[in-house]
């Protein structure tokens, strides 16, 4: 795991606790493999990917053929109250390939409704800006929210509750919560998929970091840096339990993610239902090895299963649509190749 | 104007969004975040400033409700000398600098601020030493020393910017601590201008500002003997092109308010402010988005964050 210990010296603190160590988490997490593999059987699992080369395919096919695949049925939606969860990082209207795409947030909205959800919300609590409306205009999802009539919770200024970690990868004893993650029956974790440049990789694990209230952890969600971005990461996903992540592959992010990289076009849609497989096939379609990515290792038979040969893949398959993404030149990211 | 925004040009949303404001306070004078949610800190005092802020006087009901408000901030102080969030969640303490500007205005709480004050003088965020950030990862001084969201975090910019306004009008204006905050509030400006929540570059990239920080960053920078050096002239520059292009409340009401502190506010400011308002009406997180457009229509709103 990485690094998180202050140097000792008082009102000082290392980069690597302020940041994180993707090398020193990859290399712990490649020692684990073997002996993870055995405990990865119980989460053998499902993850579903569809091409869809662009923002105006049938993103509602899509995502119904996904959740078909998956044997998400309509009685697990029927009646629920579902929470959409976005990657809304940055405003910017320029670089559309920050934030989740509006089309699949309203296209999922049209799923889950067509399938007899009470209610579908939208909400997300952005690390690197208060301005929630700001945020919504300029990245055009405030737009297509009010076509969709769908609500918005701002998740950074949310009612407060407290949930035991038991996880315990970070020193935190509890964890702060907002309120409306009580009220979904089903969270849906939307990323948009994109190297990270602390955490590796960003996609449906690490875009659970925007449930953290910012009233409580400031922006950028400080706190959490200290206590390591990997050890949150997984202490996040234990505690809110999510249950569906649909991925945003159309265009990812290559490069100097997750803000300042550059578009990549994927042409997928991923789908699944445990996060560290989603997200371990995320890494391969960016030719990413997962086991590089200390969180993901970290996840590996305690929380989700990223060996391949535990993980079933539905649609297509990893190698028709995986591409090189770019990485930071940086001796850390290079680790991160297969 | 063109754009996307239709065009709104009367003026007398400041009496409906006053009333609007009047009317989703609580007995006690507070306001939440969103309607039947907790009564905080921040909302509260943004409304009740902004109420000041338009300068007409107050009906006796406002007055009283401030009052209230001022002694509800005083019951609910840490005997550490901190403001957390609400009655509720007393921390963290980044609200206390919010507390004290509001009991500055009132001219109350005397023990209280004394207690704010040196609570905040004692909060410094931790700092990140040079030989663990050689490759420039970082692109900020990480040794300035100003406020932390979170105690015992790094420093950022909004808690210093709020930090700086209100020491400044508690009268520590030449505090080490106050100087410090105004080089870090300068060393985080992005380079060609304005400023985001703290982080100017990362791994030698130069990160976008946003407009709200922006605007408040301009309006710590701002004191009596601020000078308009090229990251001011910058800064308005970038409020001055992204302000027409938005209508969200933050963004206008803390960029506005950080363009008048320097003199610079636009003509179509009222217009923008507007039809905000129409977007905002009736909402149910409506109270703080009221606030920041009434502070930054009001004729007496930059008094309440100057100290002179």
């Amino acid at each position: 795991m990485v690094e998180q210990t202050p140097t000792g010296e008082a009102g000082h603190f290392k980069r690597r606790a302020l940041l994180t160590g993707v090398g020193a988490a990859a290399a712990a997490g490649l020692a684990a493999k073997a002996w993870r593999d055995q405990d990865e059987n119980a989460f053998r699992t499902e993850v579903f990917i569809g091409s869809v080369p662009s923002y105006r395919g049938d993103l509602e096919r899509v995502i119904r053929a996904g959740l078909d695949e998956l044997r998400v049925h309509p009685a697990r939606i029927r009646g629920k109250s579902v929470l959409l969860k976005p990657n809304l990082v940055e405003p910017s209207l320029e670089s559309p390939q920050i934030n989740t795409h509006p089309r699949l947030v309203q296209a999922a909205i049209e799923v889950f409704r067509s399938l007899g959800a009470r209610e579908v919300f939208v909400a997300e609590g952005q690390g690197h800006s208060r301005d929630t409306d700001f945020v919504l205009e300029q990245s055009g999802l405030g737009q297509a929210l009010k076509e969709s009539r769908a609500e918005f919770v701002d998740l950074n200024h949310d009612e407060l509750y407290r949930s035991k970690n038991s996880f315990r990868a970070t020193s935190m004893p509890q964890l702060v919560l907002p309120a409306s993650l009580r009220r979904a029956d089903l969270i849906v974790s939307m990323p948009k998929l994109k190297t990270h440049h602390w955490a590796g990789i960003t996609v449906s694990m690490k875009n659970l970091f925007g449930v953290m209230p910012g009233v409580f952890y400031g922006w950028p969600k400080n706190v959490l840096h200290h206590e390591g971005i990997e050890q949150s990461i997984l202490d996040i996903n234990a505690t809110v339990r999510p249950h569906l992540a649909i991925v945003d592959g159309i265009v990812g992010m290559e490069g100097d993610g997750p803000i300042m990289g550059t578009p990549r076009q994927l042409g997928a849609i991923v789908i699944g239902t445990n996060f560290p497989s989603v997200d371990a096939t995320c890494a391969r379609m960016m030719k990413i090895n997962p086991w590089r990515v200390g969180y993901l290792a970290a996840a590996s038979g305690r929380l989700g299963a990223i060996s391949e040969r535990h993980i079933t893949q539905r649609g297509e398959a990893i190698d028709q649509l995986a591409l090189p993404f770019q990485l930071l030149d940086h001796p850390n990211f290079a680790r991160l190749r297969t | 104007m063109s754009g996307p925004f239709p065009n709104r040009t009367r003026r007398d949303w400041i009496p409906q969004a006053r009333d609007e404001l009047i009317h989703t306070r609580s007995q006690t004078g507070t306001w939440p975040y969103r309607a039947g949610g907790t009564d905080s800190v921040e909302p509260s005092v943004l409304g009740a400033l902004a109420l000041r802020g338009l300068g007409a006087a107050l009906s006796e009901v406002d007055q009283a409700r401030n009052e209230r408000l001022a002694n509800w901030l005083v019951s609910i102080q840490n005997k550490d000398g901190s403001v957390g969030l609400s009655g509720a969640q007393r921390s963290p303490g980044w609200p206390t600098s919010y507390a004290l500007l509001l009991w500055h205005e009132l001219t109350q709480a005397e023990d209280s601020r004394r207690s704010a004050v040196n609570w905040l003088l004692g909060q410094k965020g931790r700092t990140i030493r040079p030989e663990f950030n050689l490759d420039q990862t970082i692109g900020h001084d990480t040794m300035l020393v100003g406020w932390p969201w979170v105690t015992d975090t790094h420093s950022w910019l909004e808690p210093t910017t709020l930090a700086v306004l209100a020491l400044r009008k508690e009268g520590e204006r030449g505090n080490t601590r106050v100087l410090e905050g105004l080089k870090l509030i300068r060393d985080r400006a992005i380079p060609g201008g304005g400023w985001n929540y703290g982080n100017k570059a990362a791994f030698g990239t130069a990160l976008r500002p946003q407009p709200a920080p922006t605007g408040l960053a301009l309006l710590a920078l701002a004191d009596r003997e601020g000078k308009r050096t090229r990251v001011v002239s910058e800064a308005t520059q970038y409020l001055r092109e992204i302000l027409p292009k938005t209508r969200s409340p933050f963004a206008l009401g803390w960029g506005l308010l950080g363009l008048a502190a320097w003199n610079d506010r636009p003509t179509e400011a009222n217009t923008w402010l507007a039809e905000s308002f129409d977007q905002v009406t009736g909402r149910s997180d409506a109270p703080i988005r009221l606030a920041l457009l009434l502070l930054a229509a009001g004729s007496q709103s930059i008094a309440t964050f100057r100290d002179n």
